[in-house]
Formats: C-alpha cells, structure tokens, sequence
C-alpha cells in the first residue's frame, strides 16, 4: 500500500512547537484516504459518537481543506454543510424546554450564530488561502468551536460583578462538606461511570455561578492559594485582584450555590 | 510577551483540560487570568458533555435561521433584488446568478460574503445556505441555455462572462475590497 503523505499543520505554539493531530486522529485520516469521497460523506452523517462508522470532525476538516486541490466545489459544500451542523452541535444549546413549550435563549442562539459565522468564514478563507486558525479545527474540533463561543460571548455579555456585601454566608458545615465535593473532582479511583456523572453535575453547579464565584473556584480546584508568602507563587487575591475578604465571601456565597445545585448533605460523607 | 490569542489558542489544544495545566497557564501568564478561567469553565463543559452520552445533533426548529435564510432568498432571487440590486449598484440579473447551479459557491471571495451578509443583516452562514437553496428555479445571467444543463463555474469566470459595465465593475471592485465589517 503506497504510503499517503499528511501534510503537518502549521501553526506554532508560543513555545515555537507545531500544533500536531492528535494520533487517532492521523490514524483515522490515513485510512479515510483509501475511501472514495461519497463514503466519507456518507459516514460523516453519522452523529453518533460511538457509532463504529463516526468520523470525527477533526478528520472532516482534514478533508475539506483537501478540496483546495481537487477543483471540485461540490465536494466543499458537502463537507462544509456537515461541519456547519457540528458546529451547531458543539455550541451550547439555546432552546430549553418549559413544560410543552420550547423556549429560545436569544442571548445565546445570537452568539450560536456569530460562532457559526467565525468558523464559517475561517473554512472559506482557508480555501482561498492557507488560514493557520483552522489547525485548532483539526487538532480537537469541538474544543475549538467553545472556544470561539467563548469569545463570542464575552462580547456579547456585560460582566457584572456580583455584589460585594457579605450575603448568605456559608456556615463552616457547609464549607466542609463543598469542599470534599471539590476534592473529589480531582479525585481517581472512581468507576468511569462515577467519575463522569459527577463531574458533570459539579462542572454544571459551577458554570451556573456568577463569573466572579466561578472564578474562585475554579482557582481553589487548579490549588491556588488564597494568599501566599511563597516566592513565585501565584495567589487568587493576586490574579484577581481583590482582597482576601473578598475571596472568601465569593468562595462563601458559590459554595452556597454548589450545596443547593447538588443537594448535598450536610454531615454526609461522600 | 505571547499574545492573548496565542495563549489561548495553545491552552485550548492542550492534551488535557485539567486544573493543574490550568494553574500552569495562570503561573506563566497571569495577565490573561480571567479569560483563561472563562476557557476552562467552557472546554471543561465540552470535554463532559463530549464524554457524555453522544450529541445527536437537534432537528432545527422553523425559526430564525429559517425566516433569515428566506430573506436571503428573497432579497437574491425573488421579490426583493430589483431593490437589493439597486442599492448594491449591480444588475439584477448579476444576483440570481449567485446560486450553487450557476456559481461554485466555495469560489466567491469571502469579502462578498460577508459584504451580502451584513447588508442583509444576516449571517454569512444563511447567504451560503441561501444561495445553495436558490429560487427553485435558478436562472442564469444573460444565458439561454437552461440551468443544470451546465456545471457551475468559477466566480472569476462568472464575473467575466456577466457583461458588466466599467462601473459596474468598479462597484463590485469596491464591493470585493470592502471585508463587510460595520
């Protein structure tokens, strides 16, 4: 079997490293190179993720980068039209179901849009020449488009610090038993089933909370101090520039909020 | 000094999402805490909602897309492009060309693009969609050969073959150039 050549991305991180596809990924494009282009597109409508036939989306933007090459239009379109709904898929959904009625987050179906609209437009300015910023497309696809989301939204929100009184302080039961529960976020030995669900109920207690809450959790989960007299160590008053009374009553008020998401007992063990 | 988009670009395509490459980034590049903390509370949600049970993708409800993709539509093949051309300086029939049978669409220039996009006030997703629905009846400029009995051509080759005047082209010139950005 003649050998296929992979063209290396091109982008390079800070460090001057190439970004480079992840190994299952290179592996799925070598094989794909041996299908004939209706059966990649017949496969790329599988969206099932465990489904044996599922290509992922990495590869997909492999392929329609190829299409530069061949001349023929058609299959770009076909490609893009897939990739187009994945994009979708990957965003965060803005319709939410209320009793019969299906509700849209306008909010959210706008910044949908304008990270359709960015990765759109990345995919045809590629075409016409070589756009490094689809190499993230194709070394983890969906990472990448909530990334873009990400951005999108930051412009679109306006952050609102949330009020800086002492409101519902959290008791030290309280306290003790929110921050076994982030400890265990970090913990191994669960089932992968365990892991899994937790982690998905935790990361969603903490997405709900206030930007400025997040914040500080997120910062006690990555085991940054509070304060530090250490030299070259990074404390959370420093990155967020606040003061330690203020941390903690950002810590006190999310952990409140975490207690209630995850019905939580107080005195209970797990 | 790595630039913001840099940083978290490379963040993004680290091999884990884990809070200690988190603290990792915040040691190295603190300036950019806040926006590395929005990151990895968003890629975090879609590294467990990837490992969750699979995405089917949702049935797109008849909504905005739709009623914008329509407008589309109209304002490039139906009742609206005499006016949409007028504003546009171009000829009418220079827009109903603009369609997936006629024009390799993947051969437009993006600035055009966007440029329809955002007179449209759409996204550049919905004229791709748009013109790849077409009228229905796709009609081509200045031909009397019906459409689908040809295959599509390039955009240059189109814009050659469209018969426009000097000032025409100079408007589509300036309409190329301009990246669509309000």
């Amino acid at each position: 079997m003649q050998e296929m050549h992979i063209s290396p991305l091109r982008k390079r991180k800070a460090t001057g490293e190439l970004y480079t596809r992840r190994s299952p990924i290179t592996q799925f494009i070598e094989n794909s190179l041996q299908w004939p282009f209706d059966e990649i597109v017949h496969r790329a409508s599988t969206c099932d993720r465990r489904h044996s036939k599922y290509v992922p989306s990495e590869v997909l933007v492999y392929h329609l980068r190829q299409t530069k090459s061949d001349n023929s239009d058609g299959r770009f379109i076909k490609l893009y039209n897939i990739l187009r709904d994945r994009i979708e898929a990957a965003c965060p959904r803005p319709n939410r179901r209320a009793g019969q009625e299906i509700h849209e987050d306008a909010r959210l179906s706008e910044i949908r849009d304008a990270t359709i609209n960015h990765v759109t437009e990345l995919m045809f300015t590629d075409r016409q020449d070589y756009d490094e910023q689809l190499d993230i497309y194709e070394v983890v696809f969906d990472k990448a488009v909530r990334a873009a989301h990400i951005t999108k939204l930051r412009k679109v929100y306006r952050r609102e610090r949330a009020n800086e009184d002492v409101e519902d302080e959290a008791t030290g039961e309280v306290r003790a038993v929110v921050e076994a529960a982030l400890e265990r976020y970090n913990k191994v030995g669960l089932t992968a089933d365990e892991d899994l669900d937790y982690r998905i109920h935790l990361r969603g207690a903490i997405d709900s909370l206030p930007t400025d809450e997040r914040e500080v959790i997120d910062l006690m989960l990555a085991d940054i101090p509070i304060e530090t007299n250490k030299t070259g160590e990074v404390s959370i008053t420093e990155l967020l520039g606040c003061v330690e009374k203020t941390v903690r009553n950002r810590r006190d008020r999310a952990f409140a909020k975490i207690r209630q998401a995850l019905e939580l007992e107080v005195g209970d063990g797990q | 000094m790595a630039s913001r988009e840099d940083v978290l670009n490379d963040f993004t395509v680290e091999e884990e999402m884990s809070p200690t490459i988190l603290k990792a980034y915040l040691q190295r590049y603190p300036e950019y805490t806040q926006d590395l903390l929005a990151l990895f509370n968003e890629l975090s949600m879609s590294d467990l909602q990837s490992a969750e049970a699979s995405l089917p993708l949702e049935t797109k409800s008849v909504s905005a897309v739709s009623l914008r993709v329509q407008h589309v539509r109209q304002s490039l093949f139906g009742t609206g492009v005499r006016e949409f051309a007028r504003d546009l300086g171009l000829p009418r029939g220079f827009f109903t060309g603009l369609n997936a049978e006629v024009v390799h669409i993947a051969s437009m220039p993006t600035s055009l693009l966007k440029t329809l996009a955002n007179r449209l006030g759409v996204q550049m997703q919905d004229v791709i969609s748009g013109m790849q629905q077409g009228d229905g009846q796709a009609v081509a400029m200045k031909s009397e050969v019906k459409p689908g009995a040809i295959p599509a051509i390039e955009f240059q080759d189109y814009v050659e073959s469209a018969g426009l005047t000097k000032e025409e082209q100079r408007t589509l010139k300036a309409l190329l150039a301009d990246d669509g950005s309000d």
